[in-house]
């Protein structure tokens, strides 16, 4: 149950990711309140230092939201280490274990092949009958044989499966909690950075007219300052909204459209950040039979967003081969088209053009 | 602040609703009860041989051994398959799930490119900060702490972003270590579905075997009632 929870968890989490804006507004907004602050406070007086305090207040609300956006992102985070530390494979069932079966098969086909050819020349009818149905009897076990043989290789494939997901889990939460880590040390510095901003308008105000007033600090628990009338958001520079680009993307498990090779799954990620988009793809293609071929292919891109429609970035894959992909907004807002191809490169995926929907 | 906050709650309800469709404890009973199958099969299917050696061709006990073996053959592949389809099941959900935590990941360690570029920022700004506090500082020396205090918080600012610039450095590592985890579960995931397909046509083959040895036993039979104007057997069967 705790496992279902923590997926729960994961897909709101997922769709849920932390935006900056809330500490970025503050941030703006203490550094438009007095951007004059330092420059003229060579002129001193009780006006400098009532101008540091409100400063002052500014860099504390500014801190208290990039608090609570670390601290979220800290929320998030702790989530997807706890599924990873959860996502353990059981030992699969001895009843799934194809070995006895293997055994009485084996034994039985021994058995009737012995009793075959103990009456293989009696001429007698009824005898010859016998003959007749144990060589049914023996063609059936060899039927169940194969089957089981079948079954077994994706028995084996699970377990091989299994086998790598532990090991991966194990360097994955490694990794997850250095990130981890890294976001309680940012968000401690963040509060020595809060305390050392207070001291500095303190001082300063001091230096302007010996005793400033006291610092006015955020206390803990109160929540991050909101913009009364929050800007318009910047307009894009693509000719669609960007909405139509960033975003989660996935190949659709029925009915997919697709040119080249096909798609087992493929997932992809558009973020957006002053203009400039990043992006990764991983995904994996059905090969032809017989091919011993990479069928994952993981790559990441970026490059500016362009005014036109079909946006084309630079990509470099996982082992540094480089290509382009294009990204085309679908006949609906939740369709992306994305056609890539990087240089050739023996038994790797090169190209391909799929349609996504987004998540 | 959370990004489409309703759309999240009814995802995480209609998730929970799902999770409790399918208690993970089921997982275990439905292991549990195939093993359990799988053992009485394999008892009867291992007796059975000596079992009917010791009755006459035309006793009923033999066909009602043969029977019991069946049934129990069936018993156990019905309760694998139950297990095959649960764990399939929540192969999926742990794929989908690394997918997920892939894509999150993938977001929080792009996240700290975003972390040195604003620490970057901020420290240009705290060093137009510097300069001109300086400049104020030759009219009023009694500013110097605060210039003190500022060039800390500098070097804090820098140091942000160095610690910023080696996690994001982890990026990749964590990339590649969770696309590696997401396709394990896909394969794992892949061969469950596909044990569970292949069951079936097991399942049917068992089923074709037993009626072969049920018919055999009737031959058997046929064979002593009716030696089918014929000399009886001359040899004895083993």
């Amino acid at each position: 149950m705790r496992r279902a929870c923590l997926f729960a968890l994961l897909a709101v989490l997922c769709l849920a990711q932390r935006v900056r804006d809330d500490y970025r507004a503050a941030y703006s907004a203490w550094r438009q309140t007095d951007p004059n602050l330092e420059r003229e406070a060579s002129a001193g007086g009780a006006p400098v230092a009532q101008r540091a305090d409100r400063m002052a207040a500014e860099a504390a609300k500014s801190a208290a939201a990039r608090k609570a956006f670390l601290e979220g992102t800290m929320l998030d985070q702790s989530q997807q280490i706890a599924w990873l530390e959860s996502a353990a494979i059981g030992a699969e069932p001895a009843a799934a274990d194809t070995r006895s079966d293997s055994q009485f098969i084996a034994t039985e086909a021994a058995r009737v092949t012995r009793t075959m050819e103990t009456f293989a020349s009696d001429p007698d009818k009824g005898i010859q009958q016998l003959r007749q149905a144990l060589a049914r009897e023996k063609t059936a076990l060899e039927a169940v044989g194969q089957a089981v043989a079948e079954r077994q290789k994706s028995a084996d494939a699970a377990d091989v499966a299994a086998a790598a997901i532990g090991q991966g889990r194990v360097k994955a939460l490694e990794q997850s909690r250095a990130m981890l880590q890294g976001l309680k040390d940012a968000a401690a510095q963040t509060a020595r950075e809060a305390e050392a901003w207070a001291e500095y308008y303190r001082k300063l105000g001091e230096g302007a007219q010996g005793t400033a007033t006291p610092i006015t600090q955020a206390p803990a628990g109160v929540p991050p300052a909101m913009l009364s009338n929050p800007a318009p958001a910047p307009p894009s520079v693509t000719p669609v909204p960007l909405a139509r680009y960033i975003g989660a993307w996935t190949y659709p498990q029925t009915n997919g459209m697709f040119h080249g090779p096909q798609p087992e799954f493929i997932d992809v990620l558009v973020y957006e950040d002053n203009g400039r988009a990043t992006g990764t793809v991983f995904g994996r293609f059905k090969l032809p039979p017989g091919s011993t071929g990479d069928p994952v292919l993981r790559f990441d891109f970026s490059g500016n967003f362009q005014p036109t429609r079909n946006q084309v970035f630079d990509l470099v894959t996982s082992d540094g081969t480089k290509g382009t992909i294009e990204l085309i907004p679908g006949p609906a807002f939740n369709l992306l088209e994305v056609n890539f191809q990087t240089e050739p490169k023996p038994g790797k995926i090169r190209q391909a053009d799929v349609v996504l929907v987004k998540k | 602040m959370i990004r489409s906050v309703s759309l999240c709650v009814l995802v995480a309800v209609a998730q929970s609703a799902s999770a409790q469709e399918k208690p993970v404890d089921s997982i275990t009973a439905l292991r549990q009860t195939a093993d359990k199958a799988a053992a009485d099969w394999d008892a009867l299917a291992k007796g059975l041989e000596p079992r009917i050696a010791r009755l006459l061709p035309c006793d009923p006990s033999a066909r009602a051994a043969v029977e019991e073996v069946s049934h129990a053959s069936e018993v156990r592949l019905s309760a694998l398959a139950a297990y095959l389809k649960a764990a399939a099941a929540r192969a999926k959900d742990d794929t989908e799930a690394a997918k997920q935590v892939l894509a999150a990941q993938a977001a929080l360690a792009g996240g700290w490119n975003t972390e040195r570029t604003e620490a970057d920022q901020q420290g240009a700004a705290i060093e137009a900060q510097v300069a001109d506090l300086k400049e104020s500082m030759r009219k009023r020396a009694t500013l110097a702490g605060a210039e003190q205090v500022l060039a800390e918080i500098a070097r804090m600012v820098k140091e942000r972003g160095s610690k910023s610039t080696d996690l994001a450095a982890r990026k990749d590592v964590v990339n590649a270590l969770l696309g590696d985890l997401v396709v394990g579960y896909q394969d794992r995931q892949t061969a469950l579905e596909k044990q569970f397909a292949q069951l079936d046509v097991e399942s049917a083959r068992w089923s074709a075997y037993y009626t072969a040895r049920l018919a055999r036993a009737a031959t058997e039979c046929s064979i002593i009632n009716n030696p089918g104007g014929n000399a009886p057997p001359r040899k004895k069967l083993p």
